[in-house]
């Protein structure tokens, strides 16, 4: 046990070291990543590792080949089971874009959609281009109800040879509040317009304005310092409403960097506190031509002296007497007074969008066929001395899961002792599967989530109507040939 | 090749030298993120992107300068980046979360979530770490002197937020 000079950070040590970040194999990871078509990731929720541009991984698990599927899959995956998908071949066109479901893959709980994207007038697509940017994005009905859950791409879209097409991959998973199933409904895909995030030099996609602001002409005005005020620890709004009291008279509007592009980003309001200053500005969108901006972030306060840098903690949203809609930012352990302000300037970030589109798309499809087994469990498991009683087990091609009657300790209990299905399948192969998430409370029924994925981290998709059983702990399912 | 001949070749070399950072790196670059973001699936993104801009950037790094400072500059930068998308995500209504590898419980994600991202890169690297404080500097480009206070403040915090858990606990229990 390390030693420590105050029971503080023993106490600590204590806590932190608990905390168990898992093996993972970075540079596979790093190298997929790398090797994959270039550019922003959007995660889904839990850990997707983009798979290698052209590569074809070879299955040997009970994974049909591509044939009799959109060829565009395998610029995002590797095999996936025929049996799994339907083809969609659903359109729509608004705002000058056209954009058609190819593919689905549904099961009771996740969709996979193959999505391409063409420009009306056939010309070649930016290939930035997205559905998902900072201001637009995706969602999905089931049954006109919106679902719940988390979604994502797979990366950037994929081009097709002449430029003229963008595909996308988009998986959406429903979370633990999703208790019934996707299968056998209308499924309506709701794109809010088309976009191209903007990223600053360094690849961040929050732009840096390009020069900080000054914030000298402010010396001159009436600044309160209110000491006592905590705005990081305002829990019932009355620090923010003290801090707009005493700054009600302020009437000054310090432009923020991209000025000429986006006016509508001032400085409102400043005030100190024992934290130092607390700067008002004002919040919400704005456009100029296609490029719009959702918000800014005020990053640090630079003292030109020396050049020291005060990072801005946190910001409170707040509204002004007069309907404004603003934000209080405001750092912590700041030693700036009032009469620093002559040697201050304020960096700030914008994130902004190029939006080609706003005109929104929904899709509604429904898929002929999914490839989604769901087998009742009768049998409880033992694990640790504990007995959990799983009720159902759902397999399809996009992964497993499980539903037991226990809560949150079953989910503790497997994720901790690394138990997860494996699949045996009529050719002799096995598959083991791996933790992916699970969804509960302390005391209702939980799901927990399983994916297989190869020794490089790439999914693997497998054929249910192969399967020959699911070992799961000490229990032992073998599926019934007339389900598959 | 160890890490004193890779701080000297980081800049100029090739996917060797990226290649021998992961290796030295790639584990506790994972830790501190996940310790940064409490989320260790954004953290294995975190890590990744790090990685990849620092091999894309590495000619801004100085040769025989603190790399490992350097790493975890970028890491922490990233890491804020995927905060801010966080808290702009949509479509996730408040519900019990999922649980996950390196899942850390409510109570104690509570408890760091009060602190700043900064702040919990703060008491990993001091507590967990044993960096100095001019090591931090490099990391978050605040004066040593500056990041002793803030340290001391956020390990109070989070002590006394801590303490206070178990005082229930115990009081729970004896009830």
């Amino acid at each position: 046990m390390k030693q420590f000079e105050t029971r503080e950070e023993t106490l600590i040590y204590e806590v932190l070291s608990s905390i168990e970040t898992p093996e993972f194999d970075v540079a596979a990871a790093v190298a997929a990543r790398r090797a994959a078509p270039k550019t922003n990731f959007h995660p889904l929720r839990r850990g997707l590792v983009l798979a290698l541009a052209g590569a074809v991984l070879v299955l040997s698990v009970g994974a049909a080949a591509v044939a009799g599927i959109h060829g565009m899959w395998g610029a995002f995956y590797g095999p996936i089971p025929t049996n799994a998908v339907s083809t969609v071949g659903i359109s729509q066109t608004a705002g000058g874009y056209t954009l058609t479901v190819e593919d689905a893959i549904v099961d009771s709980n996740a969709v996979m959609l193959l999505l391409s994207l063409r420009r009306v007038d056939g010309g070649i697509l930016d290939p930035k281009s997205h559905l998902r940017t900072n201001s637009l994005d995706v969602k999905l009905l089931a049954d006109g109800a919106r679902v719940y859950g988390s979604g994502g791409f797979e990366g950037d879209g994929q081009y097709s040879k002449d430029g003229r097409v963008l595909y996308f991959c988009y998986e959406f998973q429903t979370n633990g509040q999703f208790t019934s199933s996707l299968l056998n409904k209308p499924l309506t895909l709701i794109a809010e317009g088309v976009g191209i995030k903007q990223y600053d030099s360094d690849g961040y996609q929050w732009l840096r304005g390009q020069t900080p602001v000054s914030l000298a002409p402010l010396a001159e005005e009436d600044i309160p310092v209110l000491p006592g005020l905590d705005l990081s620890h305002d829990t019932d709004g009355s620090v923010i409403s003290a801090i707009l009291q005493a700054t009600e008279g302020q009437d000054f509007a310090l432009s923020l960097p991209m000025a000429d592009t986006f006016p509508l980003y001032t400085v409102e309001k400043l005030a100190f506190t024992d934290d130092g200053p607390v700067l008002v500005f004002q919040e919400g969108a704005a456009r100029n031509g296609e490029l719009l901006c959702t918000g800014v972030q005020l990053e640090s306060l630079v003292d030109i002296r020396d050049g020291t840098r005060y990072s801005i903690l946190l910001s409170r949203g707040a509204v002004l007497p007069d309907g404004t809609v603003c934000s209080l930012a405001c750092l912590q352990d700041c030693p700036l007074t009032v009469e620093d302000l002559p040697y201050l300037e304020l960096e700030v970030s914008y994130i902004v969008d190029q939006i080609l589109s706003e005109e929104p798309f929904a899709l509604t499809f429904s898929s002929d066929h999914s490839s989604t087994l769901t087998l009742p469990i009768c049998e409880t498991i033992t694990l640790a001395d504990t007995v959990l009683h799983p009720t159902e087990i759902r397999l399809s091609a996009l992964g497993i899961r499980i539903y037991f009657e226990d809560g949150e300790h079953a989910m503790d209990l497997i994720y901790r002792d690394k138990i997860a299905p494996v699949l045996t399948f009529t050719d002799g192969s096995v598959l083991e599967t791996q933790w992916h998430g699970g969804y509960g409370s302390s005391v209702n029924t939980c799901s927990i989530r399983f994916s297989a994925k190869d020794m490089n981290g790439n999914r693997i998709f497998f054929d249910t109507s192969s399967l020959q059983s699911v070992s799961f702990g000490d229990l032992v399912l073998t599926i019934p040939q007339n389900v598959t | 090749m160890d890490e004193t001949t890779l701080g000297q070749r980081f800049s100029t070399g090739g996917e060797e030298v990226l290649t021998a950072a992961i290796g030295h790196y790639g584990q506790p670059l994972l830790r501190y993120c996940h310790h940064v973001l409490c989320d260790y699936h954004e953290a294995q993104d975190a890590v990744q992107i790090a990685f990849i801009k620092a091999y894309e950037t590495r000619s801004r790094f100085h040769s025989g300068t603190n790399l490992r400072a350097w790493l975890y500059k970028i890491a922490f930068r990233t890491c804020v980046d995927l905060l801010r998308r966080r808290r702009r995500q949509l479509f996730l209504p408040p519900s019990d979360a999922g649980w996950d590898p390196g899942y850390i419980g409510p109570e104690l994600r509570q408890a760091l979530e009060s602190l700043s991202p900064e702040d919990r890169g703060l008491l990993f690297g001091r507590i967990l770490e044993e960096c100095s404080y001019e090591e931090l500097s490099q990391i978050y480009g605040k004066s040593a002197a500056t990041l002793r206070k803030r340290y001391e403040r956020a390990r109070r915090k989070l002590a006394g937020i801590l303490t206070a858990g178990q005082s229930e606990a115990h009081k729970e229990g004896l009830s």
